[in-house]
């Protein structure tokens, strides 16, 4: 029997994290990866109040990859070759996003002239700019594949050991928290130390992982970065990378309200578009969302996880709501919502 | 009643309900009354009075413009035209018997604080305040501290008020900026809060602001030859004695509105290498092609500055020094701002410029901090989700 998957939304300013191991019957050890706070990865005090029955097993995985590369440099020079490789092919991204964004963009302008003419043209240009998302995250991992000798880090001696203490936490604690903070870092310092194997193999017996903001984005399929009114540039949304793919058929948008024009329908719309056959979840403090007995059910406070739907309208999460999230990629889109 | 012409024909057609009138027309309204691209000022308050004229800092518009009376009373009215989106700060000269004087518009709440005291707001259609200059929630406050550094140059002890991000640690290095003008930006332009909200959102990067002001504020920050020396050599090495900073000019910026720019890229260009990020407001950049300037003695370093630095912008550094200059459509100092910065472009300096509809004060260069930080100090806005 699989263990619960929980995402929350931000824990500031009401963190909703001692609600939720509670709930859970958690009062043991948990184990605790805030690698998204990079150098402040372990300024733990604000945790420790909050989960004052739990005792905190630290994983400092963002300082442990930095301690690895010192030891490995054959390792440290093939990353770092390979991250500026995937970092000079994202600037080939972002030019067929920005061209097929402005196609999307002119197209919609026309629908109102001839919805039967123009629409057919949309459903072709937002069919691409799912196809250019998708090829980003190929590409990725071709790149990545260019570069065997930073396939499997854990295998070297300077990782080995930190990889057997991640195993050994786990085999000790009854939940792992994964805080939010700089996403990038986080996706790529549990990719670095096999945290995808390990996250998949504690939930499949068992163990319960509870992640929030950046955490919770890390988990999904792929990592869509957002922020639609920056003081430079457009705003579009871009696929990141792919995700620890802990909790398929979602993308979870956590701090929506400040970081997306929600009230824009033909934004969000194309938004929800794009992202098919994911199923875009927005989520704001108190949010609370969790994979129990194979059912994912909104458990938070009303209003604060909210579904991105087609025409681009945001519709809250009815406590008790069970979401059925959408079937692998490759599967026909199905996304169905299912209201007790 | 809609307008004032509206009100003007019906004070005449009953004038002895003209007080009742006027009463209800005013009470009726947010002044200056704004329609289109047109604001029409008003000015009664149930005095005799016999002239007003509308005081304002717009170059190019006719200034002390006189209001029309209407008829048989001692309300006035002006209308006039502006740009979209324009902000225009003025007040009002009544005169009243042999006495003359200045006052804010008394039907308009919107003011505008300087350190001359305060005008009246006229915010034309388009205008909004920024919402990141209120305490945003979820962005936790900075602090400010300061010391006192001796200076040999200036052969006195300054004040030195040093804003610290909400996250800093005695351990860690900060990027740093250097504001001339300081204790103006946190009283006018509320940067304190800007940076909170800056910082809070992720779209600028953590930093260190060392906030100064000049003791002989317009001499010093003129071109003065002693000021390069002050910043350089004697409150740079004092901030990091007492905090840990970023090495590398692009980990080090300076800024300043007016002669605070002038002061800001004088130091810059007196000591190349040292700055890589300059913030520079409505600079005082004002230059001869031919002949002398008009602008007094005050002047004069300045424009021998700016004259020198227009036949050698390279000495600044190239490449690596990014420069935002903003300035405001209103102002005399358009001219020069807009000619230095293709001639800084050329001598390959990446910059950044913008020019808005406002004039030479704090709320415009309030308005351009994000723009302008978020440039000179990226935060990982798009990365980070706490």
């Amino acid at each position: 029997m699989t263990g619960p998957v929980v995402i929350l939304g931000p824990q500031r300013p009401a963190p909703n994290l001692p609600e939720v191991l509670a709930a859970h019957g958690i009062s043991g050890p948990v184990a605790v990866i805030t690698a998204g706070w990079r150098h402040d990865e372990d300024e733990l005090d604000a945790l420790r109040r909050d989960l004052p029955k739990n005792r905190l097993v630290h994983l400092p995985i963002y300082a442990w990859f930095d301690e690895v590369h010192a030891e490995e440099p054959v390792l440290a020079a093939a990353y770092a070759a390979r991250q500026k490789r995937i970092r000079q092919y994202k600037a080939a991204y972002r030019a067929q996003l920005q061209s097929a964004l402005d196609a999307v963009s002119a197209t919609q302008a026309l629908i109102e002239r001839d919805p039967s003419l123009f629409l057919p043209e949309l459903h072709f240009l937002l069919t691409s700019l799912r196809a250019i998302d998708d090829r980003t995250v190929q590409r990725v991992n071709e790149i990545r594949d260019e570069f065997p000798a930073t396939a499997q880090p854990w295998a070297y001696p300077a990782a080995r050991d930190r990889h057997a203490r991640i195993q050994d936490a786990f085999a000790h604690c009854s939940a792992v928290l994964i805080a939010g903070g700089h996403v990038g870092v986080l996706r790529n310092r549990m990719y670095f130390f096999g945290l995808d194997a390990l996250l998949r193999g504690y939930v499949e017996g068992g163990g319960c992982v509870v992640a929030w903001s950046a955490g919770a984005m890390s988990l999904a399929d792929r990592v869509l970065l957002y922020y639609d009114d920056p003081p430079d540039g457009r705003g579009e949304a871009e696929v990141l990378d792919s995700g620890l793919r802990l909790t398929p058929g979602a993308i979870w948008l956590p701090h929506a309200t400040h970081r997306l024009r929600v009230v824009d329908p033909e934004r969000m719309a194309r938004m929800s578009a794009r992202l098919r056959p994911e199923l875009a979840i927005t989520l704001e403090n108190g949010a609370w969302v969790e994979h129990v007995n194979g059912a994912w059910t909104s458990r938070g406070r009303p209003e604060a996880a909210r579904l991105v739907g087609a025409l681009g309208q945001v519709r809250p999460l009815e406590p008790g709501e069970v979401l059925e999230l959408p079937p692998p990629r490759t599967a026909p889109d199905t996304v169905r919502v299912v209201t007790p | 009643m809609k307008t004032v012409v509206d009100l003007s024909r019906a004070i005449a057609a009953d004038h002895g309900a003209a007080v009742a009138l006027l009463r209800a027309f005013v009470a009726d309204r947010a002044f200056p009354i704004l329609e289109g691209d047109t604001a029409t000022f008003f000015f009664w308050d149930g005095k005799p009075t016999e002239s007003v004229h509308l005081v304002h800092w717009v170059f190019g518009l006719e200034s002390h413009q006189a209001f029309e009376r209407i008829p048989g009373t001692d309300a006035f009215w002006l209308a006039i035209e502006l740009p979209h989106a324009s902000r225009v700060e003025y007040k009002f000269k009544l005169t009243r018997g042999a006495r003359s004087g200045w006052v804010r518009d008394p039907l308009n709440p919107h003011k505008a604080y300087d350190p001359f005291g305060s005008n009246s707001v006229c915010p034309m259609p388009g205008y909004e305040a920024p919402r990141w200059v209120e305490p945003e929630e979820g962005c936790r406050p900075g602090r400010l501290e300061s010391f006192e550094v001796h200076s040999a140059v200036w052969g006195d002890a300054r004040t030195v008020q040093v804003y610290l991000p909400s996250e800093h640690r005695p351990n860690k290095a900060y990027p740093l900026l250097i504001c001339h003008d300081g204790s103006d930006y946190l009283r006018f332009t509320a940067l304190k809060t800007v940076l909170d909200n800056l910082i809070g959102r992720h779209e600028v990067i953590p930093i260190i602001v060392a906030m100064v002001d000049g003791g002989r504020r317009n001499e010093e920050f003129g071109a003065h030859p002693n000021h390069p020396t002050w910043i350089v050599d004697e409150l740079l090495p004092a901030i990091e004695r007492r905090y840990k900073v970023l090495p590398g000019p692009q980990n080090r910026g300076i800024m300043g509105a007016s002669f605070g720019g002038v002061a800001s890229l004088w130091t810059a260009w007196s000591r190349p290498g040292v700055f890589g990020r300059l913030l520079l407001e409505s600079g005082s950049f004002a230059f001869t092609d031919v002949g002398r300037h008009d602008r007094g003695a005050l002047w004069d370093p300045v424009v021998g500055f700016v004259n020198e630095l227009r036949r050698e912008p390279q000495r600044l550094g190239g490449r690596d020094l990014r420069v935002y200059m903003s300035c405001g459509q209103f102002e005399s100092l358009i001219y020069y701002n807009r000619s230095l910065q293709p001639l800084l472009r050329a001598a390959d300096l990446d910059v950044r410029y913008t020019e808005v509809p406002d004039g030479h004060n704090w709320i415009c260069w309030r308005d351009r901090l994000r723009e302008a930080l978020t440039w000179l100090f990226p935060g990982y806005l798009w990365m980070i989700y706490e």
